[in-house]
């Protein structure tokens, strides 16, 4: 069955709003356990699916092949990690667990589909489905008002950006007169490429798209969003919904505008590098670190880009092409993303906001193994080798150069060398400062097995780069 | 008689810039939201003329899903004003609620 692993997750998200009703108070931590189960077993039958020929369901609307299993693995691979993340979290701010974890699951669900839609009809659901949840997960902390005013932000800007987005969708089917995505490419095929509609289309699309993975100039509401929110909100923020959009853009761009790829390349290259530029930059003077760690992650939208612009639809599953370069670095970026956002909440603790870089002083001291683990995921972000960070931006270049765009590689390049300055920044605060507050830190198993699954991964997927290259690579023959 | 394609897309159009210039030029958290509601109509007409042109149901079947997701949206949006109405500012003005800068 096809869609097995998103019946799993349905019920999931289901079973757990019902539980955290009936369940008494002091009960309520189970919806842990409860939610690790359910992501573990989604993910088990999701890797089951691996190699098995492609499948369709529901009349043609989705689809299941090595691409949906790939970011079904990255999807739940997220929603574990998260999971691990929050309790502590959740706890010292009373924040409702059933809540949380039955809101992540309706979003991991429309992730899931996201990445398995064959038709626009289904694409914009299931995004919807996706950003819908979270508009709620970012103001869960509802008698903060910073996490109100987060929650206002993302709603209002996502809204727009959904209804640029389906604008577009509505004149790709216009001009097609097809909404599913392979017969859109097949008429794209036939017909003449030099038609200003299609560009019109394409420049909306990117936009709505845009917005979704915080692309500058439609960046707006990404740090404001991300500083607000509750940490392990922001985390999953941060990592889910981008991948998510970067498979429609993928669905999108490929699987339905493929012919059309020369119209868009250079756009794309030029909005990757635009939005790398700016986004280290601006990171460069932040004092809040959850803004910091925001303008990082538009940086790497930036970064992931490039793989979109160097794409050759075609070209498969060659060595250097693009899209496997773009999808290797996902699945690089969430654990280094997810365990530096998991420090955060780590150090989220009774009055420390956490947020500041004061809070990091002489971490390397209080906490060694924790300040181990940032360290490698702030070098990792960095993109320093043998960690997984340098292997992705290193297939991500070679990408751009074998495409003929040297100037993307440079850009890309001189782009990680100045994202060193405020990475290493958190390095230095944590071994080479003294403080002499008696700060608490949290205690708990969960986040502590977080760390180590996120600091493990992302040591091992750089050194033994390979199989991971690979996965990515076969999830890509379908284009 | 029918209404020709290009009329109905026309109308579209200028509904939706109508709706692109009033999310970003009006103030009001209502209003910037009523304005994204006047987008996805933009849409709807869009799609359901489409539709009618090529003569098949795909485009109508969208605009379900359309307006599934707005009522959604606006179920999960107002939801998000009244607590923040609520919680934070007896305000609408959105120029208000800047807490978070930098």
């Amino acid at each position: 069955m096809a869609v097995l692993p998103e019946v799993v997750v349905t019920v999931l998200a289901m079973l757990l709003l019902l539980l955290d009703a009936v369940l008494p108070e002091h009960r309520k931590s189970g919806l842990t356990w409860l939610a690790l189960l359910g992501f573990v077993v989604a993910g088990a039958f999701n890797l089951y699916q691996w190699g098995s020929p492609a499948q369709s369901a529901y009349g043609g609307m989705v689809g299941a092949d090595n691409f949906t299993v790939f970011f079904n693995t990255l999807f739940l691979a997220t929603a574990i990690l998260v999971v691990l993340m929050a309790p502590a979290y959740l706890r010292e701010r009373a924040l409702p667990f059933g809540e949380f974890y039955s809101l992540l699951s309706f979003a991991v669900l429309g992730m899931m589909f996201t990445a398995a839609s064959t038709d626009l009809i289904s694409l914009f659901v299931s995004i919807e489905l996706m950003v819908i949840a979270v508009y709620i997960l970012a103001g869960l902390a509802r008698r903060e008002k910073r996490s109100n005013e987060a929650s206002l932000k993302y709603f209002l800007l996502g809204a727009f950006a959904s209804a640029i987005l389906v604008y577009g969708m509505s004149w790709l089917y216009g001009i097609t007169g097809q909404t599913n995505l392979a017969k859109i490419a097949g008429v794209l095929k036939a017909t003449s490429l030099d038609n200003p509609l299609l560009l019109m289309t394409i420049a909306l699309l990117a936009v709505g798209v845009g917005f979704k993975v915080a692309l500058v100039p439609f960046h707006a509401w990404t740090p404001d969003a991300y500083e607000g929110a509750p940490t392990p909100a922001t985390a999953f923020m941060s990592v889910g919904p981008k991948a998510a959009a970067f498979a429609a853009l993928l669905r999108i761009f490929i699987s339905a505008m493929g012919p059309a790829q020369p119209d868009y390349s250079l756009l794309f290259a030029i909005l990757a590098v635009l939005t790398m530029t700016l986004a280290n930059v601006v990171a460069i003077q932040q004092n809040n670190i959850k803004r910091m760690l925001a303008y990082s992650s538009i940086a790497h939208s930036g970064y992931i880009l490039v793989g979109l612009a160097a794409a050759q639809p075609g070209a498969g599953s060659d060595q250097v092409a693009g899209i496997p370069a773009l999808m290797f670095y996902l699945f690089v970026y969430t654990f280094m993303t997810l365990g530096a956002f998991a420090i955060v909440a780590y150090v989220q603790a009774g009055q420390v906001t956490g947020e500041s870089f004061d809070d990091y002083r002489a971490l390397g001291r209080r906490a060694p193994m924790t300040a181990i683990a940032m360290t490698l995921f702030m070098l990792s972000l960095t993109g320093v080798p043998p960690l997984a960070g340098f292997f992705g931006k290193a297939y991500l270049i070679l990408a751009a150069v074998h495409s003929g765009m040297a100037w993307l590689a440079v850009a890309m390049a001189v782009n990680s060398a100045i994202s060193a300055y405020y990475y290493l920044r958190v390095v230095v605060v944590m071994y080479m400062s003294d403080t002499t507050e008696r700060v608490p830190l949290y205690r708990s198993p969960f986040i502590h097995s977080m760390l180590a699954v996120a600091s493990l991964a992302t040591f091992f997927v750089g050194v033994f780069a390979d199989p991971f290259l690979r996965f990515a690579q076969g999830a890509t023959l379908g284009f | 008689m029918s209404v020709p394609l290009n009329y109905a897309l026309a109308l579209a159009a200028v509904l939706f810039v109508t709706g692109l210039a009033g999310v970003i030029l009006r103030r009001n958290i209502l209003i910037i939201f009523m304005s994204i509601e006047l987008m996805l109509n933009a849409t709807n007409l869009n799609l359901v003329a489409f539709s009618r042109y090529f003569g098949n149901v795909n485009g109508q079947i969208f605009v379900f899903f359309v307006l599934v997701v707005a009522a959604a949206e606006a179920a999960v949006g107002l939801a998000i004003i009244v607590s923040l109405v609520r919680h934070y500012k007896d305000s609408l003005n959105g120029d208000e609620f800047n807490l978070l800068k930098g």
